[in-house]
């Protein structure tokens, strides 16, 4: 594995990474260009993480009904509610996750030509000497790497949030003592998370100039 | 864990696409062994939850048990530590996995590159290869990572099918039945979806290919004003790949949907089933809570099981394509049975043209037309196929190794690599003595000087970053460093200075004294210091002697000689 130290030091003459407000600017210009699409593609998103959620509801009241005595037909009739859910639910899906695939692969298409355009208009030098290694990993790898967050990491974020808020939301219905046993489990989460997050840039920065530096010998040596 | 890159990624089974994956995957079987272990134990933890939080509710809850509460939610408690712990463990596997096929696939494909030398370039498209490291790899390496996750799902499927069985026989058989059924309705849509990501991986393959014409060709497209026409090239490319991206959304989306779909059914026939059961007091709330637990678990099963299949289809499709470069074979090639190496020193006979190469002499060629010179080089130092003979050997009984090794050739296609520049210069074995005297040599110890780290210096791709004529003095001495017996030089001083040629011409005869040395020219200046001169008439020698002796009894030669001096004079 990785013995050396992580140091995200690129090569000298290695086209530059942007700083984080390069970053946050480009994703708001982005997020500009395709209100519409975004938007929607996020709202049937959250449709379907509700649609989704009513499965547990529905078994609570299944179990508090049998709890209490109930009829077969009643039992039936919850299961038919159910299954309407879970087809709401696979319809929603279907046309969540198509939006924001195409979506994404409009983005990618975007990301990637209007990179290969500045590359041109750099001083030659400039492309020459970054190689055409790390010109084929941004094109390649790290646009790939962009797609997967707006194909899935996107999407699942959201679901996640929505089904977070949701059951806390429920979990308060029932009774305010039940968020306590929630709350136990955010302190490990929040220091997981900034320990991970103070470490994975850099690690994803040095996995990248990695790549760079496998395709160029690989492109050199053919 | 291991040190990667691997010391030696060993002989690929090649033959099919599966071979390889599999030959792959004993490469590795410790650490995938080692991930399937704690994938195991980590999706087991999650499979017998359900049964954890029934018994509580049963006994604790509804039993109104305090004590038998605090057992469970302890016994809850530890499964969660070591559901944790080997989560951890089993993803650690999962990257050194990932990793460890990444490695092995690219030191492979950079390995079969350059055994096949000139090859490669006529078979398969440089974009071809290289989309192996930007793609392929990943693709082979998800196969390997996937797996400890595979194994995991398919061992708590059964925990979860047997624990079913004990409760409740309709609904362990239809857990048993039902699972396998619904992989199967996945199973018809895998394989168009198969379909499209290939030709996706096609067009990013062509994709791949104008990116690297534009770093390639960048600096004489800028002279002609014709980067519009790049960018619409690769606009046009772009577009491609991203219709092509929405045809495989197109049924992704319906994969995805489904895997939402398919467990969902399950859990509302196991529910429904469940709560008729309970209705009927055959079996407990809690336990009609942990049915649910359970047909819930088991989407996470069926999705790893799903994506499985699709990470192993899509290794599949790009094992295929490692698979045939790595099949093929240098157009020239070992002999059966090697024949002995000939004695340091043996005469280099080019039967074709009639050349004998004099051992332990400076010998220059010229030749007309020009390009005879270059051909004759090729067949000598057996980069195609001709009959020559080494001290009586043909070339072709000889291995290729022992060829390359003691027969250096650098010829106009020789290119400086990216990396530091002592790396190559050394070859991984020169003495510095000797890398110090090759530049000498070479006149290329004021290019050293000029730069800041010296030999440490990170070369830019193709040496770039030297001019014409520094790039060519450096490519002279990394020949020259090599200190082979045998040394063929086409057209090595054609880029520098007169003045500078002379200097390199004298230099080399001291050098390579005692060992022998071709060099194509057409140059007085190192004509006259060459030892001795052959003339290639329309492929043929037709003349030998010292530069002095053809000149004065030699018309054709002095045509071709003095046609380059009237250039060089005209240059000035």
């Amino acid at each position: 594995m990785k013995h050396e130290p992580p140091s995200t030091e690129p090569p000298a003459d290695a086209l530059p990474v942007a700083d984080q407000s390069a970053v946050r600017s480009y994703l708001r210009d982005l997020f500009r260009r395709h209100p519409r699409q975004i938007s929607f593609a996020l709202t049937l998103h959250v449709l379907a993480a509700g649609a989704g959620l009513a499965a547990p509801w529905l078994l609570g009241q299944l179990v508090q009904a049998v709890h209490d005595g109930t009829t077969t037909a009643h039992v039936d009739h919850i299961t038919l509610i159910l299954a309407g859910f879970l087809l709401a639910q696979t319809v929603l899906t279907r046309f969540a996750r198509l939006r924001s695939q195409v979506l994404g692969e409009q983005v990618l298409a975007e990301l990637r030509e209007d990179f290969v355009d500045n590359a041109l208009d750099l001083p030659i030098g400039v492309v020459e000497s970054a190689g055409s290694g790390d010109l084929l990993t941004r094109t390649s790898r790290d646009v790939e790497q962009l797609g997967y967050s707006v194909r899935w990491a996107l999407p699942e974020w959201v679901i996640a949030l929505v089904t977070a808020a949701t059951t806390l939301v429920a979990a308060v219905i029932v009774g305010w003592w039940v968020l306590l046993p929630c709350l136990l489990g955010v302190p490990p989460l929040v220091i997981a998370l900034r320990w991970y997050l103070a470490r994975a840039k850099d690690g994803y920065l040095w996995e990248g100039q990695t790549y760079s530096t496998i395709n160029a010998s690989l492109t050199e040596t053919v | 864990m291991r040190t990667l890159p691997l010391e030696h990624p060993g002989q690929a089974d090649a033959r099919t696409p599966w071979r390889f994956l599999g030959w792959v995957l004993r490469g590795q079987w410790r650490t995938v062994a080692m991930g399937m272990v704690f994938g195991v134990t980590w999706m087991t933890c999650s499979a017998v939850v359900p049964a954890v939080i029934g018994k509580a509710i049963d006994a604790g809850v509804t039993g109104r048990d305090p004590h038998e509460l605090e057992k469970w939610a302890a016994i809850l408690f530890g499964i969660g530590v070591l559901q944790s712990t080997s989560g951890i463990m089993r993803h650690r596997f999962a990257v050194t996995n990932w990793l460890t096929a990444a490695y092995r696939v690219v030191q492979l494909v950079t390995r079969q590159a350059t055994h096949l030398g000139a090859t490669l370039s006529k078979r398969v498209a440089t974009g071809e290869v290289v989309a192996i490291g930007t793609n392929d790899l990943s693709h082979v390496g998800n196969a390997m990572d996937v797996l400890a996750r595979a194994m995991g799902s398919l061992v708590s499927f059964v925990v979860v099918a047997v624990i079913l069985l004990q409760t409740s026989v309709t609904l362990g058989l239809v857990v048993l039945l039902g699972v396998p059924l619904l992989l199967l309705c996945l199973g018809p849509l895998l394989s168009p979806l198969q379909k499209r990501n290939l030709e996706q991986r096609e067009m990013m393959g062509h994709l791949a290919n104008v990116a690297t014409d534009i770093v390639s060709g960048l600096r004489v497209l800028r002279g002609i004003g014709g980067e519009r026409v790049f960018s619409e090239r690769y606009r046009a490319e772009s577009q491609k790949v991203r219709y092509a991206g929405v045809r495989v959304a197109g049924l992704q989306s319906i994969l995805d949907a489904l895997q939402v779909f398919l467990p969902g059914v399950f859990v509302v026939v196991v529910v429904w089933l469940g709560a008729r059961f309970a209705v009927q007091d055959r079996i407990t709330p809690g336990e009609l809570v942990a049915f649910y637990g359970y047909a819930a678990f088991l989407v996470l099963p069926l999705r790893t099981a799903t994506e499985a299949a699709n990470k192993w289809i899509r290794a599949y499709v790009a094992a295929g394509r490692i698979a045939t470069v790595l099949r093929l074979e240098p157009d020239v090639d070992d002999p059966a049975d090697p024949a002995a190496a000939p004695a340091a020193g043996s005469e280099l006979v080019d039967v074709a043209s009639g050349l004998r190469v004099a051992p332990g002499l400076l010998t220059a060629l010229v030749s007309d037309p020009p390009e005879d010179a270059a051909l004759v080089v090729d067949r000598l130092g057996r980069f195609v196929e001709g009959d020559v003979r080494w001290g009586g050997v043909p070339l072709e009984r000889l291995p290729r190794a022992l060829v390359r090794e003691r027969i250096v050739v650098s010829d106009t296609a020789a290119v400086l690599f990216s990396g530091p520049l002592g790396d190559q210069l050394r070859a991984g074995r020169s003495e510095s003595a000797a890398v110090e005297e090759a530049l000498h040599t070479a006149a290329a110890a004021d290019v050293l000087d000029a730069l800041p780290a010296r030999l440490d210096t990170v070369v830019a791709e193709k040496g770039r970053s030297f001019s014409g004529g520094q790039r060519q003095r450096l490519v002279l001495a990394r020949a020259l460093a090599r200190e082979s017996d045998v040394l063929l030089l086409v057209e090595a001083t054609s880029a520098v200075d007169a003045h500078t040629e002379a200097r390199i011409a004298e230099r080399l005869v001291r050098l390579r004294a005692g060992r022998t040395t071709v060099i194509t020219t057409s140059s007085p200046l190192l004509l006259s210091h060459a030892e001795r001169v052959a003339f290639l008439r329309d492929g043929r020698v037709t003349a030998e002697g010292t530069h002095a002796e053809l000149l004065a009894t030699c018309p054709a030669y002095r045509t071709v000689v003095t046609r380059e001096e009237a250039d060089e004079e005209a240059a000035r």
